[in-house]
C-alpha cells in the first residue's frame, strides 16, 4: 500500500464545511433570522397580557457538531433549533408556535416559508436559487418533567398527526462532541464527512434513498475507532483515514441484520440504530427494506474498493479508484508514465549465464 | 559535467532544492513522491553516467532512514536490480528510470513481507558472522545431528551417518576422520516468524532466540529442545524458520562458552544463562539435495539413468542432465578420452593427456562437481554388458544412447522394445548440419527402426544421399573422426537432454522425433547435398514430429499388437 494520507486530507480540506466561527455569510445569516424572530416576537406579544414570551436559540444539525460538508447544489442547510420558554401543556397545537415563525419570516425572502413536521424552513435564493435554508425546529417545555419537546406537525395536518414528541437536541450534540477528543476527533470527523460525500456521490438524492446524515454520524460515534500508524517514510506515527475508514465501513456493514423475504425471495438486509438519546426511535427507520438493502450492498462496494486501494502500491491507480465512489473533488496523483517517461527505456533482456 | 547534471535535475519538476554536496558529483534535493511526501535525498554521478546509474541515498541529515526493503541502514536505496534491465542511454530518460524506481522502493509498503523475501541477504550483513554448509535435509521434527568444526567454528552440518560423510567428503575432496565434530540440534520451527530480519549489528538477543523458539515450536518438540542438555563448551543449532513469504530459511547458530559454568544446559532456550555464551548466527549453504535441486531449477528424482556412450554427446548429457538434478547414473563406453577429440569433449584437454577410460574420468569429475551423485560406470562393450547380463536395460528408468553408431543403434533399439524401459536416440551430423534426438518405446508406434528405409536412408537425416563418407581422416585409419564441432554436440545434447527431462516427468505421449539444424554451408562445400527433410524450418524440426512412424514397421508393430489385446 502506498500511503495516501495527504489526498484524503486535501479532499477533506475541500469538502469540509467551515462553521459559522470560519464562514461569516452563514453566521450573518443566522444572527438575521434569529434577530428577526426575536424582534417579531416582541413585536407580536409586547401589548399582550402574558408579555414576550423568551426564546433561545441553539446551534443544531451538522455545523453544530462540525461535521457538514458543502454541498453540490449549493444549497446550504442550517439547522437552529428555537426553544421557547412555554409549556406544551398551554398549546395543545404544537403548530401555533410554528405558525408564529412563519408570519414573522414571511416576508423576509423571496420564497415563502414553509412549515414543515420537524421544522419550519426559510430557503434563501439567489437569481431564483435556493442558495441556503434554514431549518428551524420549535421546541418547548414542560410542567411536569425537564425535557424539551418538538412541536410536530404541519398547518393542515389532521391532529393525530400534530404533538409534542419529547427531544433532546443538546444532549444529541454532546453526544457526538464528546465522544472524541484531541487528534481523534480530528479523524472522526473526517470520517464521517467521506461518508456524507460518498452517500451524496452514490446514492440518488429523492425520497429516502440516501441514509440520513445523522445515522452515519451515530454510527460512526458508536463503531469509528482512530486508526494510526507508524509511517516509515515520516517517520512518525500518523493517521490513517483509510484504513480507520475501512473498519468503520466494515463494522457499519456488519451491523445490518438479514432476513430471507419470501415474496422476492432473497435476502434483505436491515439496520436498526437507536437515536442515543430521547426518543430513542431507529435512525434509518424512514428508510424501506430495499433502501437499507440497496445501503447494504453499497457499503459492501466501498469496502471493496477501500480493500483494493489499500493493496494498491500506485497512489494513481488507488485514488482514481476512490474517485469513483467520493467524486471528482478526491485527488488524483498523476499516473507514473506521465511523470517517468521510462516505459519505453528499458526492455528485459535475458543475458545472464 | 557539474552544471549540466544540476540542469538535468533541475528539468525534473518532481525535483526541488537542488544544491551541490561536498562530496564530487552529488547533489542535495528534495523529491516529491506522487503521493505528496517529500523525501530529502543525496545523488551521487559518477563520470561514466548514463552507463552507470547514478547512487541515491537518504539524505539523513534532514530525514531519518526509513525501515524499508531496499534501503540500507546506511540510507542507500537500491532501487535497480540491474540484471536483465537495459535503459535508455538518454540522461534525462534514464534520470527518470532512476526516479520512477526510488519511487517504487519508498512507496512500498509491505515491509515486513519484503524483508523476508530477502531473508538471506539481510542475515548476510550482519556482523560476527560465521559461514558454514548444511548437508542436511530437513525433516520435520527435532533431531540430533553432527556438525564438523575446525578450532571451534562449524563449517558443515549434516546427518550423523556415513552417507552424509561420504557427500561431505566427496564436496571437500579429502577424507574428514579426525576431523573435530560435534553434536549439533536441528529445530524446524512450526509457526511463521513475523519478527523483523536481523541485519548488520542487529542480531537477536538471548531473549529473542529464546522465545523465537518457544513461541514458534509445538509443545512436543518443545520437550525434545529441553532434552537436549549437555555440558559442552560449544552448542551448535541449526534452525528451519518458516517465513511470512510461506518460505523457509535455514540459519544456525553458534553458543561459545565465555564464562566457566559446568553444569549440563542448552543455552538457546535458556537465555538467563545468556552472560556466559556469546552468540554467533551461522550463515547456512545448503548443499542438500533438496534446495540445490530447487535453484537448478531441474527435479527430484531418485530415477535411475542409462548412459551408453560418453563422448562429446553422451558427456555433455551426463553433465546436463546431473545439473538438472537426477542423481543416479549408470555410463558405458569403452574408449578412451583422446587428446584429439578433446576440444568437444565436456572433460576438456588436461583430462584427456591422462588417457583413461572416459567413464572414469567423467565419474570422477562429475562427483567432485555434485558429491551426492551416484554414478556406475562400465568401460565396456554395451552389447557384450547386456549379453553377459551386467546391465539389465529393465532396471532403467530411462536409456540414452549417443553412440553415434546406426548399427549398433538398430541392435539395441530391438533389445529396448523388449522391454518397459523407454530408450532416447541421440546422434549429431557432420559439418554442424545439426542433431536428433528420438524417443522409443515410450508407448504407442514408432521406433528407431522406423527411420530407416529400403535403401537405409535415415528419415531424419538432414544429409542427402552419398557415397562419400562423412567421416574425414587425418593421420591414418586411428584418426578418423566426423567433422563436427563442440557447439554442434553440445546443442544435441541440449536437445536430448530437454527430452530426457520430459520424458522423466511424464510429459511426453508416445515416441517424437525432434532436431536442430544448423548451417549447410560447410556441409556443402565440401561437396555434399542436404536432404528434402532439412529444408524444413529450425522451429518445425525443433517440435515434437511423429511423421516418421513407418506404420509397416515390423518392430514397434509387435508392441502395438500387444497393447490393443
Amino acid at each position: 500500500m502506498a500511503s495516501i494520507q495527504k489526498q484524503f486530507e486535501k479532499f477533506h480540506d475541500e469538502i469540509k464545511l467551515k462553521r459559522f466561527d470560519e464562514n461569516a455569510t452563514l453566521r450573518e445569516k443566522r444572527d438575521i433570522i434569529t434577530n428577526r424572530i426575536k424582534e417579531g416576537l416582541k413585536k407580536k406579544f409586547q401589548n399582550g397580557e402574558e408579555g414576550v414570551p423568551n426564546v433561545e436559540f441553539i446551534d443544531q444539525g451538522s455545523y453544530a457538531v462540525d461535521l457538514g460538508i458543502n454541498p453540490d447544489d449549493g444549497n446550504y442547510d442550517i439547522d437552529e433549533g428555537a426553544i421557547f420558554d412555554l409549556y406544551i401543556e398551554d398549546y395543545e397545537d404544537p403548530t401555533e408556535i410554528k405558525k408564529w415563525i412563519r408570519d414573522i419570516m414571511d416576508g423576509h425572502t423571496v420564497i415563502p416559508p414553509i412549515i414543515k413536521n420537524p421544522c419550519v424552513t426559510i430557503t434563501y435564493s439567489q437569481n431564483n436559487e435556493p442558495i441556503y435554508h434554514v431549518d428551524i425546529p420549535v421546541y418547548a417545555k414542560s410542567k411536569y418533567d425537564s425535557k424539551l419537546y418538538l412541536a410536530w406537525g404541519k398547518e393542515h395536518s389532521n391532529d393525530d398527526n400534530k404533538y409534542w414528541e419529547p427531544a433532546d437536541p443538546i444532549g444529541l450534540n454532546e453526544y457526538i462532541n464528546n465522544r472524541f477528543t484531541g487528534d481523534d476527533k480530528k479523524q472522526f470527523k473526517r470520517i464521517v464527512r467521506y461518508m456524507k460525500k460518498w452517500k451524496d456521490i452514490c446514492f440518488k438524492s429523492s425520497g429516502n434513498a440516501r441514509p440520513p446524515s445523522i445515522g452515519i454520524t451515530i454510527a460512526a460515534v458508536e463503531m469509528f475507532m482512530p486508526y494510526t500508524e507508524y509511517n516509515q517514510l515520516s517517520g512518525k506515527l500518523e493517521y490513517v483515514d483509510l484504513i480507520a475508514l475501512k473498519n468503520f465501513v466494515w463494522k457499519l456493514k456488519n451491523s445490518f441484520i438479514s432476513e430471507w423475504d419470501s415474496d422476492r425471495e432473497e435476502y434483505l438486509y436491515t439496520i436498526y440504530l437507536r437515536l442515543p438519546v430521547t426518543p430513542y426511535k431507529n435512525i434509518f427507520s424512514k428508510m424501506s427494506k430495499l433502501q437499507m438493502t440497496d445501503f447494504y450492498y453499497k457499503l459492501g462496494d466501498l469496502y471493496d474498493a477501500l480493500q483494493k486501494a489499500e493493496e494498491d502500491c500506485d497512489p494513481h491507480t488507488a485514488c482514481k479508484l476512490l474517485a469513483n465512489y467520493f467524486g471528482n473533488k478526491f485527488p488524483i496523483p498523476e499516473p507514473k508514465e506521465s511523470r517517468y517517461q521510462v516505459n519505453r527505456s528499458n526492455a528485459p533482456s535475458s543475458s545472464s549465464a | 559535467m557539474k552544471e549540466k547534471l544540476k540542469e538535468l535535475l533541475r528539468e525534473k519538476e518532481y525535483l526541488s532544492e537542488i544544491t551541490e554536496d561536498i562530496e564530487e558529483g552529488s547533489f542535495k534535493l528534495i523529491f516529491k513522491l506522487r503521493n505528496n511526501y517529500e523525501i530529502p535525498l543525496v545523488i551521487t554521478f559518477d563520470d561514466f553516467f548514463p552507463a552507470r546509474l547514478p547512487k541515491i541515498r537518504i539524505d539523513d541529515t534532514r530525514l531519518h532512514i526509513p525501515n524499508k526493503p531496499h534501503i540500507l541502514k546506511n540510507g542507500t536505496i537500491c532501487y535497480l536490480d540491474q540484471e536483465g534491465i537495459i535503459w535508455n542511454n538518454n540522461p534525462s530518460i534514464a534520470l527518470d528510470l532512476v526516479f520512477e524506481r526510488v519511487e517504487n522502493v519508498l512507496l512500498d509498503n509491505n515491509e515486513l513481507v519484503e524483508y523476508h523475501r530477502e531473508f538471506n541477504y539481510y542475515f548476510a550483513t550482519l556482523n560476527k558472522l560465521e559461514y558454514a554448509v548444511s548437508l542436511y535435509a530437513s525433516g520435520s521434527d527435532i533431531e540430533e545431528i553432527t556438525v564438523f568444526t575446525k578450532r571451534d567454528h562449524p563449517f558443515a552440518f549434516l546427518k550423523s551417518d556415513q552417507e552424509s560423510i561420504k557427500t561431505l567428503e566427496n564436496l571437500l575432496e579429502r577424507k574428514i576422520t579426525g576431523q573435530l565434530h560435534y553434536k549439533a540440534l536441528f529445530i524446524p520451527l512450526d509457526e511463521p516468524y513475523n519478527g523483523p530480519v536481523p541485519q548488520q549489528n542487529e542480531f537477536w538477543s538471548a531473549k529473542e532466540i529464546e522465545s523465537l523458539i518457544k513461541n514458534h515450536v509445538t509443545p512436543e518438540k518443545l520437550k525434545k529442545v529441553e532434552a537436549f542438555s549437555i555440558n559442552k563448551k560449544n552448542y551448535y543449532y541449526l534452525l528451519e524458520i518458516p517465513l511470512l513469504t510461506g518460505k523457509k530459511v535455514t540459519i544456525g547458530l553458534w553458543y561459545k562458552k565465555v564464562q566457566s559454568y559446568s553444569k549440563r544446559s542448552n543455552p538457546i532456550i535458556q537465555s538467563d544463562l545468556q552472560e556466559k555464551f556469546e552468540i554467533y548466527p551461522i550463515y547456512i549453504y545448503r548443499y542438500d539435495d533438496c534446495s540445490l535441486i530447487e535453484r537448478g531449477g531441474g527435479i527430484k528424482s531418485g530415477c535411475n539413468v542409462l548412459i551408453v556412450g560418453c563422448g562429446s554427446v553422451g558427456s555433455d548429457i551426463l553433465f546436463l542432465l546431473a545439473r538438472s538434478g537426477l542423481k543416479n547414473f549408470t555410463i558405458v563406453d569403452y574408449d578412451k578420452l583422446d587428446i584429439v577429440n578433446s576440444y568437444r569433449h565436456f572433460l576438456g584437454m588436461n583430462k584427456a593427456i591422462e588417457n583413461k577410460k572416459k567413464v572414469m574420468l567423467l565419474k570422477e569429475e562429475i562427483q567432485k562437481r555434485y558429491p551426492s551423485i551416484r554414478i556406475q560406470a562400465y568401460d565396456k562393450d554395451i552389447l557384450l554388458l547386456i549379453k553377459d547380463e551386467i546391465i539389465n536395460l529393465r532396471d532403467y528408468d530411462l536409456a540414452i544412447f549417443a553412440i553415434g553408431d546406426p548399427n549398433i543403434e538398430r541392435w539395441l533399439n530391438k533389445l529396448v522394445l523388449e522391454t518397459e524401459t523407454p530408450a532416447i536416440f541421440t546422434w549429431v551430423e557432420a559439418y554442424g548440419l545439426g542433431g536428433h534426438a528420438l524417443l522409443v518405446n515410450n508407448g504407442d508406434r514408432g521406433c528407431y527402426e522406423c527411420l530407416i528405409d529400403e535403401k537405409l536412408n535415415n528419415y531424419a537425416s538432414f544429409a542427402g544421399r552419398s557415397d562419400k563418407p562423412y567421416t574425414k581422416n587425418i593421420n591414418g585409419c586411428s584418426g578418423t573422426f566426423t567433422p563436427y564441432g563442440g557447439l554442434d554436440s553440445m546443442e544435441t545434447a541440449l536437445l536430448a537432454s530437454r527430452l530426457a527431462l520430459r520424458v522423466i516427468n511424464n510429459q511426453v505421449i508416445g515416441n517424437p522425433l525432434v532436431s536442430w539444424k544448423g548451417n549447410s554451408k560447410e556441409f556443402e562445400a565440401n561437396g555434399y547435398e542436404t536432404s528434402p527433410r532439412y529444408e524444413q524450418s529450425l522451429d518445425y524440426l525443433q517440435r515434437d514430429s511423429f511423421d516418421y512412424i513407418n506404420f509397416d514397421c515390423k518392430y514397434c508393430y509387435k508392441g502395438r499388437n500387444e497393447d490393443d489385446n
